[in-house]
């Protein structure tokens, strides 16, 4: 899938895949390709400034951890993150449910 | 060099917020290059990574942002300093020196517009502060804390101008800190706008209801506000000065006993809205209270 139709979901993903566990960059664009099969596709520099942008909304909270000789950046949903989520999924089952019940009558 | 390090190059170049936001992008993009390469190797991993440009035009954006941001608060700040230098110069001013009444005007509207401004900035701040601003919302709160900063350093002025006086060496020096704290906000708002013109876009001036960023700035505030301030957008305009107007109508008979007669204190009530409303009408479209007229290109 084009990285257009990504660009307005980017943070609701991200969000999405810090639900269940923390993770760092890397991880998180494995998580996001394991779950759409591998249809989702970003351009996976793209992640950093997105998961800046959600720190400074307050929605993640991150910090330097070493793991195996790395150094990584992991990152957490924060109690604001987690309603934020929730509701992005609630709005996205509405809008593509509106959106397939006009584009799924087309043959 | 290796593929790596050659898109780090790349990417360190074309990067242009510095400092610490800058060194942990950097960081983190290295560990993410190596790893991706020991699975991927080095060639794919940059070709997934996305084009240097791009991604660090998008970490400049954020920068500009956060910058903007701060320089807000520095503004509020300056303002605020400026307000206690103004208190400073009033309290060493000539006890029987009479006031000029044009310059004792001017103090009034400089301190309201001052006021006004950064309060305007301040909640623009607190409702963006969640969220991925457009260029033009950027650039519109730099025009507030620049109004904020600029009508302060006049408020001093007017000050100084309505009551003359001697102050002592340390009054002086406590004065002055107000004015060289709102220089230091100055400059990080200069700095943000500098990283901010970086950012792909075009740049107009928009239209932002102050109630509507404070409603934005609630924690729990509806997702769609943004939605909802588009279409509120126009009646919250009328809203802002309607308020403003009775508040000053308000401020001024409230004051009646100032004034000595009714009659003195209608024409202060008067001549406070009559402030207001010159300042709505001039300073609305600077400072995106109301849509101005559309320039016409040739």
């Amino acid at each position: 899938m084009t990285s257009d139709y990504l660009r307005g979901h980017l943070e609701s993903l991200l969000l999405a895949v810090l639900v269940d566990q923390p993770g760092h960059g890397y991880a998180l664009v494995q998580r996001i390709a394991a779950r759409s099969g591998g249809d989702l596709a970003v351009p996976e520099g793209s992640l950093y400034p997105a998961l800046q942008r959600l720190e400074r909304a307050g929605l993640v909270t991150s910090a330097w951890d070493s793991d195996g000789g790395r150094r990584r950046r992991v990152y957490r949903l924060s109690a604001s993150g987690e309603r934020r989520v929730r509701a992005a999924a609630r709005e996205w089952k509405s809008f593509a449910g509106a959106v397939d019940r006009v584009l799924g009558g087309v043959a | 060099m290796s593929a790596i390090d050659d898109y780090l190059a790349r990417l360190e170049a074309t990067l242009r917020v510095r400092g610490p936001l800058r060194r942990r992008f950097l960081a983190e993009c290295r560990e993410h290059l190596a790893e991706a390469a020991e699975l991927q190797g080095p060639d794919e991993a940059v070709q997934r990574f996305g084009e240097p440009a791009a991604i660090a035009a998008m970490l400049d954006a954020e920068a500009a942002t956060r910058l903007t941001l701060r320089a807000t608060l520095s503004s509020v700040a300056g303002v605020a300093a400026v307000a206690l230098s103004t208190l400073g110069l009033l309290t060493a001013s000539d006890p029987q020196a009479s006031g000029v009444t044009a310059w004792a005007v001017l103090f009034f509207g400089f301190a309201q517009a001052a006021g006004a401004c950064a309060a305007l900035a301040l909640v623009q701040a607190a409702a963006m502060r969640r969220t991925v601003p457009s260029v033009c919302d950027l650039a519109l709160l730099r025009r507030r804390d620049l109004a904020a900063l600029i009508f302060a350093g006049l408020t001093l002025l007017a000050a100084g101008g309505a009551l003359p006086g001697h102050a002592s060496a340390g009054m002086t020096l406590a004065i002055l800190a107000g004015p060289l704290i709102a220089g230091g906000a100055l400059l990080v708002l200069l700095r943000a706008g500098r990283l901010a013109r970086t950012i792909d876009g075009p740049v107009r001036r928009v239209v932002r209801p102050p109630i509507a960023d404070a409603i934005a700035a609630l924690p729990g505030a509806p997702g769609r506000i943004a939605e909802w301030r588009g279409s509120a957008a126009q009646g919250l305009t009328l809203l802002v000065p309607c308020v403003l107007l009775a508040a000053a109508l308000a401020f001024g008979w409230s004051l009646r006993d100032d004034h000595g007669t009714a009659a003195d204190a209608a024409v202060a009530a008067v001549v406070e809205a009559s402030m207001v409303l010159v300042g709505f009408a001039l300073l609305g479209p600077v400072l995106g209270l109301r849509g101005g007229r559309e320039r016409r290109h040739a």
